[in-house]
């Protein structure tokens, strides 16, 4: 024996498994040694193997008492693990054998060979190999099928997404035609399964079809005779072969191969999942196919000999040639982002607003995640700028966004159902869409005009589809995206300052509050085409990516498992400084919506007033006496733009308030702390609009008290407001009944008289 | 976030008829916004426990409550305790305690001295400390003070009823004590009760004896002693158990509402995920206190060490609510420093009108019982306005 091109890790597998063998009790003997020949050679170890220790059951491998195995150790052992071959090809055709004679031992191996193991681990596995086969256990039912193999040899590769046709009861096969479309140069899509027609179109591309019911050996033949022959076997005869190939021979143009593609139920995902075909596809040469072409058409007995001279030796002589089929039909594979968030959007139909930094990402996730439609909606154009971290490509500089966006998404999966229009969003929803159609709103915009623009032309809809917000602060270092169920009654609108508010309320997001909602303007936004182009944000296309995922997670995550009436916002900061990511989910509370019986202003009650002032009539009950009125201001604000009242803050009565079974007057001690109190908590968002009070037995109707200190809001004091909300809740003392009603300052007409003011309701 | 999806534990702390009163105010103030009702574990201590276990025990409204919880605080418990001391049939248990149980312990006392006295001139060995070891009150104390504050307990407001019997629906209470021999926290509740170094209790307990136990100062109230049988691991055996108050161990109550405790190794494990602490302590001293003799010194070492463990309480339920482990909590505190208030009531009752009002269980005057209970409803409200204005 000459050790010369031995190598230290083939030295190593040789010293362990003769520390193996001879720990066997001569289980495993090793039987003959040939060291490599040459430098980097294989060192090949033949083994006898006692198999009487497994237990033989129906199906299994019928081994020899002593099995042969023949050990190939690579050179780079162990970093390389070796091959197990059996010495004989007697179990050519069974799974797990390939070439006829080699073990197939590891799925996955990257995962399953261990290199620290070395010769230890591999007799192991090939151990537990061995056991398995003698019981019939290499495909135990609650895993999926070992597919069979086939070994390509041609360039041509097809790519299948839809699911065969299903064989008849009894059927022993099915035959047609599959449609072909082109992927590319190297590849064709099975686009369409038909049955066989009587002709078919000359200007598409088809492959003969055939599926049969029975298994195909576990290797495919690799000579056309003994194709044919194992078909035979399975009910499909030459003759009938035949034909198919000289019909579909008949519709391919001259110099081109015709594909027959080949499926028998070898495949299965999981236990219990009835078998499925195994698709495979087998080239026939160009010049064949024209053979075949010349059997059928030509006259001339002296062509059609040559022709079948030709068809002869294909029948008899030539191997098979196999293309390479990557299969991702749904009832064979699984999605790779199945049981993630991504999967809500799979089927789902999505608007998307803005298709800059946001929606450009946003969108890739959309059309990969299998979003069935999709309307892109944008009125700017690409310009070279926003290369940097948009979704853009360099040719697409002059494109309107959503135009290009819908090329982009489109390369990406042009399954999905792609529209796009031109619409400023600041206007309102763009009138062709229909709002009703989409699963999903995504308002990428991060523009508030935008959102108070839908929420004003959706004020009149009782539910929506669900919405998400998204925007990123001015250096792309916080994020805020808001998702907002159906019924949660709040509009787009609502819901920003519904953000602000948990921002300024929240201690740990009180960064946010001052990113996104600063107090004073420090310095204009980053312009980056100065004093031409609008101010924008600094970030990188990773920072968008960033936010763009974390927000489309956000959304996918809360779908899945939210109630239909509840609005949530994520706050997240991103990974700069690396080591400070954060991230929070609030609950923005659910609307608690009235109507202002007066002008019809909308208002928004939050929990927080509404506790308040229940909490307070039952103080006032058990304090004084529940037939006493009693009350308190009101803070929030007043949208006129979008006719709504928010009313965040309900006070109890000012101590110098009195409070008697007939009226409330509305002290004012201590007024001016609470409500500057609650606008520095709120980042000015929280002041004075009004009063409440009690009728604790009549109609939340205002007396004529009620409407003396309304105009002594109104017209008598320093500094009068606009407008001022009363809320009466009638029948406090027993069933409480809340009305709205807003003061407005020109109902009132102020008649000077010799004392006092007189009032006028108009 | 709504409150459906808060489980509130109120924790009302210890600090005698002081407590009672503010903790009254609190629970005014809860009621007023509905909490008291979502309350899902009370957990009392000492003063606490008085207040604590009359509600949970009680099915009365919460009016008819508070008025009950007013006559009994102006009366005070102290004449009820004096009486069943000293003219009742426990007088005579007292009395037979003391010349069998109690006359056994001082003998074994004063040997014990002698042989602490042979090891001061040098003659020791481990046969003595064994002896002296065994010398140790061998006798329970049948009968004493704090049993006749347990029989007035009973016979005036808890009629005889046991801890599993709570009235309230849907509420667990937790009375806390501390096991003096094994220096740990003990638990009275209404779903189980012990120590972990004991285990369960295998029969249940008089609500008046686990008030009493928790408010016995070891100060002025002896501890419960008595041989109970307990199941720890499946296995059932008898400890000899000596109770006294709760504050020993945890003055706020709060020690069993915290989240992350495994019932493996402890009773009462909770739920809880928003922490109500209503306590009544005095807050920052002004330092006038000059502790000279001994006693003042201990005084003024024993409050220290309950100011320490005030403060590491709060900052830990700073903590918790940071982490996300509590969604929030609440501290009305009698010794809240006013200043600190963002946005107090105007006709806030100051702190220095109250904080010094002592732990007693004496008759209390309607103006001090008012002025108490009115701080800690304004404290309670204006926390709630202030920081969970949506509960």
């Amino acid at each position: 024996m000459v050790a010369e091109y031995l190598s230290w890790g083939q030295q190593l597998a040789l010293d362990q498994l003769t520390d193996i063998a001879s720990a066997s009790d001569d289980a495993i003997e090793i039987v003959r040694t040939e060291l490599p020949s040459s430098e980097g050679g294989l060192l090949v170890l033949r083994l006898s193997i006692e198999t009487s220790g497994y237990q033989f059951q129906i199906g299994g491998f019928k081994f020899r008492r002593r099995e042969p195995i023949i050990l190939k150790i690579p050179s780079k052992f162990p970093l390389q693990p070796p091959s197990a071959n059996f010495g004989h090809k007697r179990f050519l055709g069974r799974a797990h054998v390939q070439w006829g004679n080699h073990l197939c031992l590891y799925q996955a191996t990257d995962v399953e060979w261990s290199a620290s193991d070395g010769m230890f681990g591999f007799i192991k596995r090939l151990d537990q190999w061995l056991r398995d086969a003698a019981r019939n256990q290499l495909d135990p039912n609650d895993a999926p099928l070992h597919p069979p193999v086939e070994y390509p040899s041609s360039d041509t590769k097809f790519a299948v997404d839809i699911n065969t046709p299903e064989l008849a009861n009894g059927a022993f096969f099915w035959v047609g035609a599959a449609k072909l479309t082109t992927r590319n140069k190297y590849c064709y899509d099975i686009s369409e399964w038909s049955e066989m027609p009587e002709q078919l179109p000359k200007d598409e591309r088809f492959a003969a079809v055939v599926l049969i019911n029975q298994p195909m050996p576990m290797e495919y033949p690799s000579t056309t005779s003994e194709l044919l022959n194992v078909l035979q076997d399975r009910g499909i005869s030459f003759s009938f072969l035949f034909s198919i190939l000289k019909l579909l021979a008949l519709c391919q143009k001259d110099g081109e191969p015709l594909y027959f593609i080949l499926g028998a139920p070898m495949r299965r995902r999981a236990a219990d999942e009835p078998l499925r075909q195994h698709l495979t596809a087998w080239k026939m040469d160009s010049e064949h196919v024209k053979a075949l072409r010349t059997i059928v058409l030509s006259d001339s007995g002296e062509v059609t000999e040559e022709a079948w001279n030709l068809i002869l030796d294909w029948a008899t002589k030539t191997p098979t040639e196999w293309c390479r089929v990557y299969d991702n039909r749904p009832e064979v594979t699984y999605r790779r982002d199945q049981e993630t968030n991504a999967s809500w959007f799979l089927e789902k139909r999505v608007v998307l607003l803005g298709c800059g930094a946001l929606g450009s990402h946003m969108g890739e996730y959309l059309v990969r995640a299998g979003v069935k439609k999709l309307s892109l909606v944008d009125n700017s154009t690409v310009n070279p700028g926003i290369l940097v971290r948009q979704q853009f490509r360099h040719y697409q500089v002059g494109y309107s966004k959503q135009s290009g966006l819908a090329v982009q998404l489109g390369s990406i999966n042009p399954k999905v159902e792609i529209d796009h229009k031109y619409a400023d969003l600041t206007k309102g929803w763009p009138d062709p869409l229909c709002l009703q159609e989409f699963d999903l709103v995504i308002d990428a915009t991060a523009s508030r005009r935008v959102a108070s623009a839908l929420q004003h032309d959706w004020d009149a809809l009782e539910s929506t589809p669900p919405i998400l917000r998204g925007s990123i602060n001015g250096n792309a270092t916080q994020g805020i995206s808001t998702l907002k169920m159906p019924r949660s009654g709040f509009g787009p609108s609502d819901l920003i300052r519904q953000t602000k508010l948990a921002a300024f309320h929240t201690q740990e997001l009180n960064d946010f509050a001052r990113a996104f909602w600063p107090l004073e303007q420090h310095k204009p936004g980053f312009q980056p085409e100065p004093g031409c182009s609008e101010p924008t944000f600094l970030g990188s296309a990773a920072d968008v990516a960033f936010f763009a995922s974390s927000f489309f997670n956000f959304s996918a995550y809360m779908l899945q498992r939210e109630n239909d009436d509840v609005a949530k916002a994520l706050f997240v900061s991103a990974c700069n400084p690396p080591d400070q990511m954060f991230s929070r989910i609030i609950d923005l509370g659910k609307s608690d919506t009235n109507n202002d019986v007066s002008h019809d202003y909308r208002v928004l009650v939050s929990p927080a007033a509404r506790r308040a002032i229940e909490g307070e009539i039952k103080t006032n009950a058990r304090t004084g006496s529940s037939t006493d009125e009693t009350g308190g201001l009101l803070l929030g604000e007043i949208d006129d733009a979008l006719k709504t009242i928010s009313i965040d803050v309900a006070t109890g009565p000012p101590l110098d308030s009195i409070k008697s079974s007939d009226h409330f007057l509305c002290g004012v001690e201590g007024t001016e702390e609470q409500c500057k109190f609650y606008a520095e908590k709120s980042g000015n968002s929280t002041n004075f609009v009004g009063v409440w009070h009690t009728h604790p037995v009549s109609m939340p109707e205002p007396s004529s008290v009620d409407l003396e200190a309304m105009a002594q809001l109104l017209h008598c004091q320093e500094k009068t407001p606009r407008h001022v909300v009363m809320l009466i809740v009638g029948f406090a003392a027993t069933r409480p009944l809340w009305r709205f009603h807003l003061f407005r300052k020109n109902q009132f007409q102020v008649i000077h008289i010799e004392k006092g003011i007189a009032s006028n309701d108009n | 976030m709504t409150t459906e999806e808060y489980k509130f534990g109120l924790a009302l702390s210890g600090g005698g008829s002081r407590a009672a009163a503010f903790h009254l105010g609190c629970m005014r103030a809860l009621n007023d916004r509905s909490i008291l009702d979502q309350v899902c574990t009370i957990s009392t201590v000492s003063g606490g426990s008085v207040i604590g276990a009359l509600w949970a025990y009680s099915n009365d409204n919460f009016d008819e409550f508070d008025a009950r919880m007013q006559a009994i605080l102006r009366k005070g418990l102290k004449g009820g305790i004096v009486r069943y001391t000293l003219f009742s049939r426990t007088t005579l248990k007292i009395a037979a305690t003391l010349v069998s149980s109690g006359v056994v312990a001082a003998v074994c006392s004063v040997v014990r001295l002698a042989l602490s006295l042979l090891g001061v001139i040098g003659v020791s060995n481990s046969a003595l400390r064994k002896l002296k070891k065994a010398l140790q009150a061998p006798l329970p104390r049948f009968s004493s003070r704090t049993t006749a504050f347990a029989e007035f307990l009973d016979s005036e407001f808890f009629k005889g009823a046991t801890l599993k019997d709570i009235k309230r629906k849907n509420l667990q209470i937790i009375i806390n004590a501390t096991e003096l021999r094994t220096e740990s926290a003990y638990r009275f509740g209404s779903m189980e009760s012990g120590c972990w170094r004991f285990g369960k209790l295998v029969d249940d307990t008089k609500v008046a004896k686990a008030v009493a136990a928790s408010a016995s100062f070891p100060a002025i109230l002896p501890a419960l002693d008595e041989q109970r049988r307990y199941i720890k691991r499946g296995e059932t055996s008898t400890h000899r158990t000596i109770v006294a108050d709760g504050g020993v161990y945890d003055n706020l109550g709060t020690s069993c509402l915290i989240p992350g405790r495994n019932s493996n190794f402890s009773t009462n494990v909770t739920e809880t995920n928003f922490i109500i602490a209503c306590v009544a302590g005095q807050g920052i001293p002004d330092g006038s206190n000059l502790p000279y003799f001994w006693p003042s010194r201990m005084v003024a070492t024993i409050s220290t060490i309950h100011r320490r463990t005030h403060s590491m309480t709060f900052d830990l339920l700073h903590r918790l609510q940071s982490s996300g482990e509590i969604k929030g909590f609440l501290l009305p505190y009698l010794g809240q420093n006013d200043s600190a208030l963002p946005c107090p009531p105007k006709d806030l009752v100051p702190r220095d009108a109250t904080f010094d009002y002592p732990t007693d269980f004496d008759p209390m005057s309607q103006k001090d019982l008012d002025m108490l209970a009115l701080r800690g409803e304004q404290l309670t409200r204006n926390l709630i306005e202030t920081y969970f204005p949506e509960l």
